[in-house]
């Protein structure tokens, strides 16, 4: 967490990726990264960010759905991410882990003057003038649960808990403000507790999947369905006034940021922000456009989308219309998706297939070795990618090492198996009539084990180019990006628009390797199977 | 050149087992020996110690009247061809480039040298150069193996079973080549073989191992008339059969 990581793979890795990102830089400068939290506001509001920075000039990059507060301070914190919108009682409880005496606490001016103070002190870390509403948790419940027990408040659900089943975010389960907090606050004890994705909460509370649920006091969803959220009688939630967060590095090179993200600050009320929510989550419209017209209406930026609106998720449009209009996005992700995954690949066999030859001098090593390189492969990718996150920070280089570790094992298997396996009446003669080690290696080896470890080579590109789907979720993009977005936002269509692109880039890769693997093939496996059968005849 | 080959009590385990028990072996230049045993005997082993294939734990081998453990090794290797059962061609290499594959290693000009050799083991470059060992037939094979263990023109040769996993009728073509390779260039030759009529067929000379020792060396006619041990006249009498005709054309000479 402390420093980058310096060794030359990582380097020229990232350096390939950021051939990538030098195709949408405009200016000179290394470009702001603004990135969000895995819901629908918080998208909203980076995207805010994004286009207000843009609409001055500031080229931007844009690491939407990030991961919880953990993942995306620690980003910010790291300089791996510039700016993402976070919220004042989420940076004392949370973060912080301060208690402040009531008064204070319950205080929004005091709390943001408490928490802007101690990240500037602890962390360099600088808080933008709050955006105008506070998002507080809405523990929300249905009319009619509500009318049966009577609850008005939480101290009343306290009372019923032990019959009901909460629908809970991860976010809220494992958060000091969450449950746990709220459960010594006011003593509730559920029945039994679930934990549920924040788009999917808000239709399992209205079906009766669940009774009670965590919903944000500017969730576009609480509106739709007839729901009755509960008074926190005990003030036990602090303040949470939307602000934007901004790493130390971008508060001293971007002072035109600073300036421009400030323009935000006091404009955004609750009512307003609650429609805008309601447009992105209920009525499904393009966050872009949503984002852009609210820009607009503030009087921030000049015009409307009239490019954007074309890209937009309405209702009206066939699946096939809306994965036209996403082409350019599409094309995008999957450039980079396979940039990513070709980097990865490209790393693990100039390191797994030097690994595979040396092993096979060392047989005694190399079983030991491969099976340490096995274990790699039973590790859940999501769990891999997750744990590079304190070595690497956020963003292409934890996924890249992650994808890289995954990759080695199918290859230097291979390299190992199939140069071992190379013809030995063939290398032993060549040994005793005088050939070199080298000799041996290049002449015969390599090319007899070449169809071998073209075989592990695929293997590795179909689980690398799988496995890198899941990279989105530590911010490296890719095809993964459209997918965490849509999962996020219950957006079926947006997840089919990284996936299917996905299924079809695997199989793609596949086919590719198989003709370099035939190209590739020794020389008396290439010739005519025909010709073989005439000079037997003949 | 030819070179002779000379082993002086040898001995060598494989753990526990005592492949070469004390062996001793004299090859004068140009000759050519038949060490004929089971497998286990001891007979391959003992061949692997001239090229440093193996290297036995006592005794003293000597190339050329020079140990070979003060010799470069690949610099001897390249001067011992090798023939071993299976051939051991490169399989994704042309016949040509198989013949080839010493000279190449020594950085030393191949064309005219290849063609030579081919030819000494009577096969046309010309029809067979750019084929691939699978598109022989199994006597081809060993004829090509042959040819690419002259190529390099070496000292002596080392064959290991060459016409072992050869049918009848390749098997009797394939060894009438390498009489007339060896009356021609009159190489210093060791021939490894099971089969004690092959090695009546091929040499003069034959030496009789088992369990890592020498039980007898001589003529058949020898061994038959008077086995030094039981092996040896056991040995005999199942050979006996397939031998009859060639002690008596050899008396009768």
């Amino acid at each position: 967490m402390k420093e980058r990581p310096r060794t030359a793979f990582t380097l020229a890795a990232l350096s390939l990726i950021a051939f990538g990102n030098v195709l949408s830089a405009q200016s000179g400068r290394a470009p702001l990264v603004v990135a969000s939290k895995p819901f629908g506001e918080s998208y909203l509001l980076a995207e805010m960010f994004s286009q207000l920075l843009e609409s001055r000039g500031i080229a931007v990059t844009r690491r939407p759905g990030l991961g919880a507060t953990e993942v995306a301070f620690g980003a910010l914190r790291t300089g791996a991410i510039d700016v993402y919108p976070e919220y004042t009682g989420t940076g004392l409880i949370a973060i912080l882990r301060d208690s402040l005496s009531d008064s204070v606490a319950r205080d929004p001016d005091a709390v943001f003057g408490h928490v802007s103070r101690r990240f500037r002190d602890l962390f360099g870390v600088r808080w933008l003038p709050p955006l105008g509403f506070e998002n507080t948790y809405a523990i929300a419940v249905r009319k009619e649960t509500s009318s049966r027990y009577s609850l008005r408040t939480l101290s009343d659900l306290a009372r019923e808990s032990g019959h009901l089943d909460a629908g809970l975010t991860a976010d809220f389960i494992g958060r000091p403000d969450g449950l746990a907090g709220l459960s010594r606050a006011y003593g509730i004890r559920f029945k039994a507790v679930r934990s549920l994705s924040p788009a999917l909460k808000y239709q399992a509370l209205a079906q009766g999947s669940v009774d009670v649920i965590d919903g944000y006091s500017t969730d576009g969803l609480l509106a739709r369905y007839d729901l009755v959220t509960l008074d926190d009688d005990k003030s036990f939630f602090p303040p949470y006034q939307a602000a934007a967060l901004v790493s130390a590095r971008a508060d001293s090179l971007y002072p035109d940021a600073i300036a421009a993200l400030t323009l935000l600050s006091g404009r955004l009320d609750e009512r307003r922000m609650r429609q805008l929510n309601q447009r992105v989550e209920v009525d499904r419209e393009d966050v872009a456009l949503v984002a852009r017209e609210a820009l607009s209406d503030l009087g921030l930026i000049r015009g409307a989308a009239s490019t954007k609106r074309a890209v937009t998720s309405r209702t009206g449009q066939s699946f096939a219309e809306y994965m036209v209009a996403r082409r350019a996005d599409i094309a995008e992700e999957t450039l980079r998706h396979l940039l990513l995954s070709a980097a990865a690949l490209i790393a693990a066999i100039l390191v797994a297939v030097p690994i595979g030859l040396a092993l096979e001098r060392r047989r005694r090593l190399a079983e030991g070795t491969l099976g340490a390189l096995g274990v790699v492969e039973t590790i859940p990718s999501i769990a891999l990618l997750a744990s590079m996150l304190p070595l690497f920070g956020v963003g292409v280089a934890p996924a890249l090492v992650a994808l890289w570790l995954y990759a080695l094992y199918p290859i230097a298997r291979a390299t190992y198996t199939g140069v071992r396996e190379a013809d030995r009446d063939a290398v032993e003669a060549a040994e005793a009539l005088g050939t070199t080690p080298m000799q041996r290696l290049v002449w015969i080896r390599m090319p007899l084990a070449t169809p071998v470890i073209m075989a592990g080579v695929r293997t590795a590109a179909v689980i690398t180019v799988g496995a890198a789907t899941l990279a989105a979720f530590i911010g490296a993009g890719g095809l993964g990006e459209p997918i965490v977005q849509g999962l996020a936002l219950a957006d079926t269509r947006l997840v089919l628009s990284g996936a299917i692109p996905a299924a079809l880039l695997a199989i793609l890769v596949d086919r590719a390797l198989a003709v370099a693997e035939r190209a590739l093939r020794p020389a008396h496996l290439r010739k005519h199977k025909v010709k073989r059968l005439e000079d037997r005849l003949g | 050149m030819a070179v002779a080959l000379v082993a002086k009590d040898v001995r060598h385990r494989y753990g526990n087992v005592a492949a070469l028990d004390g062996v001793s072996l004299d090859v004068a230049s140009g000759w050519l020996v038949a060490i004929v045993g089971q497998s286990g005997s001891g007979k391959t082993t003992l061949l692997r110690c001239f090229n440093r294939m193996v290297h036995p734990a006592e005794g003293v081998v000597l190339v050329g009247g020079q140990d070979v453990r003060g010799q470069d090794v690949i610099a001897l290797r390249r001067r011992l061809g090798y023939v071993q059962q299976h051939g051991g061609l490169l399989p994704h290499w042309t016949v040509s480039a198989n013949v080839g594959l010493v000279l190449r290693a020594m950085g030393a000009e191949q064309s005219p040298a290849v063609g030579d050799a081919l030819g000494l083991v009577g096969l046309d470059a010309a029809v067979f150069g750019e084929r691939y060992p699978h598109e022989l037939s199994g006597g081809q094979r060993q004829r090509v193996a042959l040819a690419r263990a002259l190529a390099a023109r070496p000292d002596a040769l080392l064959l290991d079973e060459p016409f072992g996993a050869l049918d009848a009728i390749s098997r009797a073509e394939v060894q009438t080549a390498f009489a007339d390779v060896q009356r021609e260039l009159g190489l210093t030759m060791i021939l490894v073989t099971h089969d004690l009529s092959e090695a009546a067929r091929m040499s003069r000379d034959i030496v009789v191992m088992r369990n890592g020792r020498i039980e007898q060396r001589g003529s058949v006619a020898e061994l038959s008339d008077s086995p030094a041990t039981d092996y040896v006249r056991l040995l005999i009498t199942t050979a006996m059969t397939q031998l009859e005709s060639l002690a008596m054309k050899e008396s009768a000479e």
